[in-house]
């Protein structure tokens, strides 16, 4: 019974670890922009025409984004410069030092992508471990059957 | 965003990306500061660029705008690719800042005509009272800002060294 659940959550894990980035564990450009949208304040929130366009910096680790919105025609369209961590999903201001985004939008959003993230790790690592064990290739499935019969 | 920044929160270190901003483009930035006049800073105005385009790093800066800057420009028209927002492209990096600004005053030099301006750090109510960083009452507070540092005390850490 516990192998049969262990290899249903692996399963579930290769699924769901097609929606991360292929590097193992870092997210795409177009979650960590969903994550940004959602650390937004409600007033920022109610802007018409809001949106997130990505940036490279090639200093930079982070996922980089700037907002914008319609805009006034003497103001500006820049909502704000956000930074976001492609392993963890922290969303920080780009010009602030040291400042995180929180809301409850995001931290909920965080979790999803928490487990994304997990799961792309797990998938990751039980790929790497199988090409290192010729014995044992094949399935992911049957790597964790296997190890736990030899246990 | 750098490593720095993650691990120098509170301290008055100039952050490295922070500094070559400051060296790069001071002088355009007082030049553009005294054709502001009421008393207004090349800190301030350094602030205000750094904010907009993360220190001249973002993509915006890429197209010579600084300043956030909507519409059509000299160099044509940057259309952002989520939203279709249009975004005033000028002659990209050193010209850039120096023309970018050069529009930005033009906008805001009128802001002041009435006599807005009295006291010192007023620049960033006033402009977010006029478009800039509409949505975030908390804008003049957040640019000066000691903890976190915003982009008015980052700048200022840099120009003091000099």
């Amino acid at each position: 019974m516990k192998n049969t659940l262990l290899l249903l959550f692996s399963l579930l894990c290769v699924m769901d670890a097609d929606a991360a980035d292929q590097a193992g564990g870092r997210l795409t450009t177009d979650q960590g922009r969903m994550l940004v949208l959602a650390s937004l304040t409600a007033q920022q929130g109610r802007l018409p025409s809001r949106g997130a366009d990505p940036y490279n910096d090639p200093h930079s680790k982070f996922l980089l984004y700037t907002v914008t919105w319609a805009g006034t025609p003497n103001g500006s369209v820049v909502v704000g410069n956000y930074a976001v961590d492609p392993r963890t999903g922290d969303v920080f201001s780009a010009t602030t030092a040291c400042d995180e985004m929180k809301n409850a939008k995001l931290a909920a959003l965080q979790r999803k992508v928490h487990s994304k993230l997990q799961c792309a790790n797990m998938s990751w690592h039980l790929r790497s471990i199988e090409r290192r064990l010729p014995r044992f290739s094949g399935q992911v499935l049957s790597l964790t059957y296997d190890t736990h019969s030899v246990s | 965003m750098t490593a720095d920044a993650l691990v120098a929160p509170n301290s008055r270190k100039c952050l490295g990306n922070v500094g070559s901003f400051v060296n790069q483009y001071r002088a355009n930035a007082q030049t553009l500061a005294n054709s502001l006049g009421n008393r207004v800073t090349a800190a301030e105005v350094l602030a205000v660029a750094g904010n907009e385009s993360t220190y001249g790093t973002s993509s915006f800066a890429a197209f010579g705008n600084f300043f956030g800057l909507h519409g059509n420009g000299r160099a044509g028209t940057y259309y952002t690719t989520q939203n279709h927002t249009a975004v005033t492209m000028f002659p990209p990096i050193q010209g850039g800042f120096m023309a970018s600004g050069q529009v930005f005053v033009s906008r805001v030099r009128s802001l002041y005509d009435a006599g807005t301006r009295s006291k010192s750090l007023a620049f960033f109510p006033v402009l977010n009272q006029h478009g800039y960083a509409t949505g975030n009452s908390a804008y003049p507070k957040t640019m000066t800002s000691t903890n976190p540092r915003g982009s008015y005390t980052l700048v200022s850490a840099c120009m003091a060294g000099h």
